[in-house]
Formats: structure tokens, sequence, C-alpha cells
């Protein structure tokens, strides 16, 4: 990989948007986000095709999943804490409604279910899951809370018909 | 109508028959061959067999059935076995103590759940301060307990270690349950020995008597209620020592009450007081007696003298004796020989009087002898008597010689004694003329 790298990730690139945006403030239409993301998909998918695609938005959300953990959430032991907080956080921020189904540590086995999900809730049927960003954003805070691997497969999604969406994480041996 | 339509509208019969019973037999009916590939039914057949297996699991119990089926019924489904999920794990996430679940997305269930939640967070919270007050309690009734077991540690190395035996009798008053090893020093028994032995041996028959009636006095005070106000019953007995030595013990008791006031034990203390009784009784002796004849002093006598005044063992004679020439005898012979000739004078009126009468040296030279219950006649008799054992005396140990002026008087009276002893001295004054007279002294 290129040291020199022109876009690597730092938390600062969200910039100072109370000072950047005094009159319209820290809000936007959910639209607006949705355009971004689906734009970047429909452009990288004609780039580097379907698989690829899906491989760099799970990429993606791991490497967000990994700056939200260190820069939203406390580092605990507690699977409850962590739960919690990370629910307060979610709901707050109006990413989504997270819900615990499973959690097995021991097993290495979580389901958990995000409703209103800020990717996909109320996007027509698709016949596929697309929350591919969402997988690799729960795989990292999973791994930062934890300290192991995980993947994630996004099970149930509302462009399935479904009217929430279903994340199984197992842990890698 | 064709055949062909026909055939469609029996059709049409046997898929809605076959969806209902679909939706309402208890059995599940199997997709009729004759619609199979037809017009996509076996789709939509499958589906709803999901559904209805899915909802079929869930009603069970079953919230692990894996829903495949895809659509807006078969989402809602998985969004209510995701929402029973969920509740299943805030329910354990509850139990393992996580009170801050909240229930938000199952409408009157989400009120009650968290009403619960709030409930068992306030039951815990109050167990745990109970718990913290049990804690706080048990710390102190521990402290308790130490304090406890030092004050005893403290009060059984002084019982060990002071002269007077402590010990402990049961509440029948027979069985000592604690006597402290200074026992060996007091009466040289060993505590063991002490311990097996009879109350009964442990002290004279009037000294057992004593210490019941003592002990029934405390009883008496903690029936009372009044054994927190009362003073311990001080008392002095006669105990036997393993050698046979009889010695004068005090013994201080006190009644040790349970909480009702009903006597568990008693707890004394016993002293050697052997020295300081004979103490006593020797500074009670000299208080009242002549230290060189051992006859009464003239304290005691004018006390007897007071209250044979105010008795009534009348008649009471008084005769006094007054030696003769003892100052000569001290002036020519020393002081050595007027001592012998008073001890003389003594020895010869203790010959002649009872062991009641009050026989008193009142002075130097002048004895003084109260008689109870002696009329005149008697006491002219008994002042003869002196008088020939005052030959009797002089017979047999010589030089210097006693002699004695006697005189004597009766009253009849209390009124009449400070005259009778005046008149008996006067009467003695009178025989110490007419003696000196009949035989003046010479040395």
């Amino acid at each position: 990989m290129n040291s020199d790298r022109k876009y690597k990730f730092s938390w600062s690139l969200l910039g100072d948007i109370e000072a950047g945006r005094p009159n319209l403030g820290n809000t936007t239409r959910l639209e607006v986000y949705r355009l971004l993301q689906f734009a970047f998909r429909d452009v990288i998918e004609q780039h580097v095709g379907t698989e690829e695609t899906d491989k760099i938005f799970y990429e993606s959300g791991a490497l967000a999943g990994k700056e939200f953990y260190e820069h939203m959430l406390t580092p605990t032991t507690d699977l409850n804490e962590f739960v919690r907080e990370l629910q307060e956080v979610l709901k707050e921020l109006g990413i989504g409604i997270l819900r615990v189904e499973k959690a097995d540590l021991e097993k290495g086995e979580i389901t958990v279910t995000v409703s209103e999900d800020l990717d996909c809730s109320g996007l027509p049927e698709l016949d596929y899951e697309i929350c591919s960003y969402d997988e690799g954003f729960i795989s990292s805070l999973l791994e930062c809370f934890s300290g192991m691997k995980f993947i994630v497969k996004e099970v149930d999604c509302w462009c399935t018909g479904d009217r929430t969406c279903r994340f199984e994480a197992k842990a890698v041996v | 109508m064709t055949k062909a339509a026909e055939n469609n509208v029996d059709l049409f019969d046997v898929a809605v028959k076959n969806l209902h019973d679909l939706l309402t037999a208890q059995g599940v009916s199997a997709e009729p061959p004759e619609l199979i590939g037809v017009g996509g039914y076996s789709e939509l057949y499958a589906s709803l067999l999901e559904v209805r297996t899915a909802i079929m699991a869930f009603a069970s119990g079953n919230l692990n059935y894996k829903v495949t089926a895809k659509g807006y019924m078969p989402g809602a489904i998985k969004a209510l076995q995701a929402s029973l999920n969920h509740l299943t794990w805030q329910t354990k996430m509850v139990s393992s103590g996580d009170f801050t679940q909240r229930v938000d997305f199952m409408g009157d269930f989400s009120e009650s759940f968290n009403m619960m939640v709030k409930q068992l967070e306030k039951s815990r919270n109050e167990l745990e301060g109970m718990n913290r007050q049990l804690l706080e309690n048990n710390i102190k009734l521990q402290q308790q307990a130490d304090a406890i077991r030092e004050s005893e540690e403290r009060l059984r190395h002084i019982a060990e270690n002071v002269s007077d035996v402590i010990w402990t009798l049961d509440r029948s008053m027979e069985h000592f349950t604690y006597i402290s090893p200074s026992i060996a020093g007091l009466r040289g028994l060993s505590v063991a020995e002490a311990l097996q032995e009879p109350i009964e041996q442990a002290m004279t028959p009037e000294s057992l008597a004593t210490l019941r009636k003592a002990l029934s006095n405390e009883i008496v005070n903690a029936q009372n209620h009044h054994v927190a106000d009362s003073q311990p019953e001080v008392i002095e007995i006669e105990q036997v020592c393993q050698d046979g030595r009889v010695i004068n013990v005090e013994v201080v008791i006190s009644a040790i009450t349970d909480s009702d006031g009903k006597i568990k034990e008693f707890v004394g203390v016993s002293r050697d007081i052997t020295v300081r009784k004979k103490t006593e009784g020797l500074l009670k002796f000299q208080s009242t007696h002549d230290s060189l004849t051992g006859l009464y002093n003239r304290a005691f006598f004018d006390a007897e003298l007071e209250l044979a005044a105010r008795g009534r063992q009348f008649p009471v004679s008084i005769i006094v004796a007054d030696l003769d020439g003892l100052k000569q005898v001290n002036d020519t012979l020393g002081h050595g020989a007027g001592d012998q000739v008073i001890k003389g004078a003594a020895t010869i009126l203790q010959m002649v009087f009872r062991g009641n009468d009050i026989v008193a040296r009142t002075g130097g030279d002048e004895f003084v002898v109260l008689l109870r219950e002696m009329d005149y006649e008697e006491a002219v008799i008994a002042i003869e008597r002196i008088r020939s054992c005052v030959e009797i005396y002089n017979a047999n140990n010589g030089e210097p010689s006693v002699r004695i002026s006697l005189g004597g008087a009766t009253a009849a009276t209390g009124e009449k004694i400070p005259e009778t002893l005046k008149k008996a001295d006067e009467l003695m004054y009178a025989d110490k003329i007419l003696r000196k007279q009949q035989a003046p002294v010479t040395l």
C-alpha cells in the first residue's frame, strides 16, 4: 500500500461543523446521505464490479466502525454497558434502532437487528441485501469491544421485504 | 362454458380450497398435483406454507425458527421475531442485574415491562440497603463480640492472678461452676478439688447458713427487680483449709440475672481476712481491757455501769477495791514490783468473781467490780472472800504482798447507781483508814 496516500481517513476530516455551518447546522436530509452512498455504489460497481463494490463498502464500514468506536464510545469490557451505550448513540445520531437478539461471546455468536436503518429502511424491494456498509461497521464495533475479529452477514433486509435488518456476527477463530 | 373454461373453474375451486385449508385447517393440506406448475401457484403455496409454519413455531415458543421467505408478510413476522428475541435478551440482561433495559416497541407491554424493571431495581436497591445494614450490624456485632472476648480475657487474667478467690455458683446454690486458681492459696485446694467438693464441706455449718441466707436475699432482690440497684451482699464466714485450719473469709456476693430478672447464677469474691479479724479482735480487746492486768478498763466499766443503770438486773452491787501502799512499793522496790502487786490484785479478783461479773481496773491502784443481781449481803460475802483470797495469795507469793482496802454498796434501782458507787468508794476509804490504823504499811 502506498504510504503517502491522498485520502487516508482521519477523524479530523469530518471537520469543525459548528464553525463551518453556523446557519445550516449539523443535520441534512437523509436523502442526501443516500444519494451520496448510492451514487458511489453505482460508479464503483461500474469500475470494479458488484462483488468488489460490496467488499469496498464492507471495508469502508469497518473503517468507520473502528473510528466510531474510538471517538464515540466509552471503552468497556461489559457487554451490557457496550450495547446500552451503542443503542443510545445510534439512536441519538439517527443511525438506527439497535436490538440484540442473541449474544454469546463465548461461542462468538451475536445476532442483532437494526430497525429504521439509515442505509436501507424505506428502500424499494430489490431482492438482495444491501447493507454491506453496516456489516463492516458492526464487525469493527464488535472487534473493538471484544478484541475478536468478527465476520458479519446481513440475513434479512428491508430491501428483501423485511421490516428490520438482521445481522449475524460470528467470531473468526 | 367451454371445456377449458370448465377446467379453469375446477382448478380455481381446488386452489381456493387448498389455500383456505392452509389458512384454517389444523392439518397441512398438500399442494394439489393438478396445480403444480400452474401460474406461480407453487411459489404462492410455498410462501404461505412458510408463513404458516413460522407462525406456528413462534406460537409454540420456538423463536429460533429461521424464516426463509421474503416479502412483506414474512418480513412482518421476522420483525415480530426480532422483537421477541430482543425482549428475551433484555430479560436475560435484567436477570443478570442490568436494570437499565427498557422496552419501547411493544405498546402496553412496554409500559408494564419497564415498570416491572423499575420495581425490580427499586427492590434490589432496598435489598442492597438492607444487606448493607445487615453487614454493618454484623460488623458491629463482631466488634462487640471481640470487645466481649477481650473483656472476658481481661477478666480471666485478673481472676487468675489476684489473691482473692473469684467463683460462680449455680442457682441451685449447691454447685460451684467456676473457682479461680487462687483457691490454692486460700484453702490449699486445687481448682478441680474445690469444684468437686460438696458445698457443706467448704465451710462451717454456721457459715453455710450465713451464705445461704445471703444468697436468698439476692434472690429476693432479683424477684423484686432490685438487683441493678442493690448493693452486693457482704458476709463473713469461716472455712476449713486442706490442712485443717479454720480461716475467716469475707465474701462479696452478687446475683447474675437474665433479661427477665431471673437468677442465672451467683458470682462471689472470697478474701482471707483471718489476720484482719485477729487484729480487729486485739484492737477491740485493747479498747476495753487494761493492758497490764487483762481486766476491763475504765471506759468499759463506765459503759457497763450505764447499761446496768438502764437494765433490769437489780439489785446491783458495786465493790471498790484500792491497793494499799502501791506508791511505796513503786518508790522503794521499783515499778516492776508495783506492777506485780497490781497483777496480784487482779488475779485475786478474778479468783473471786463470776465470769459475767465486771471486774475492772479503773485507776492506777483502783479496781471496781460491778455485780448484777447481787444484794448487799452477797456483796459483803464477796468482800470477805476477797480478803480471804488476799491472805491465801500473799501466803503463796511472798513480798511484796497485796493489800487491798474494800468498800461495797448495793443499788436497788438504776437511779441509785451513781450514789451507790460513791458510797462504795467512801466505804473503801473508811476501810483504808481503819486498816492504816490497825496495821500501817511497812516495807
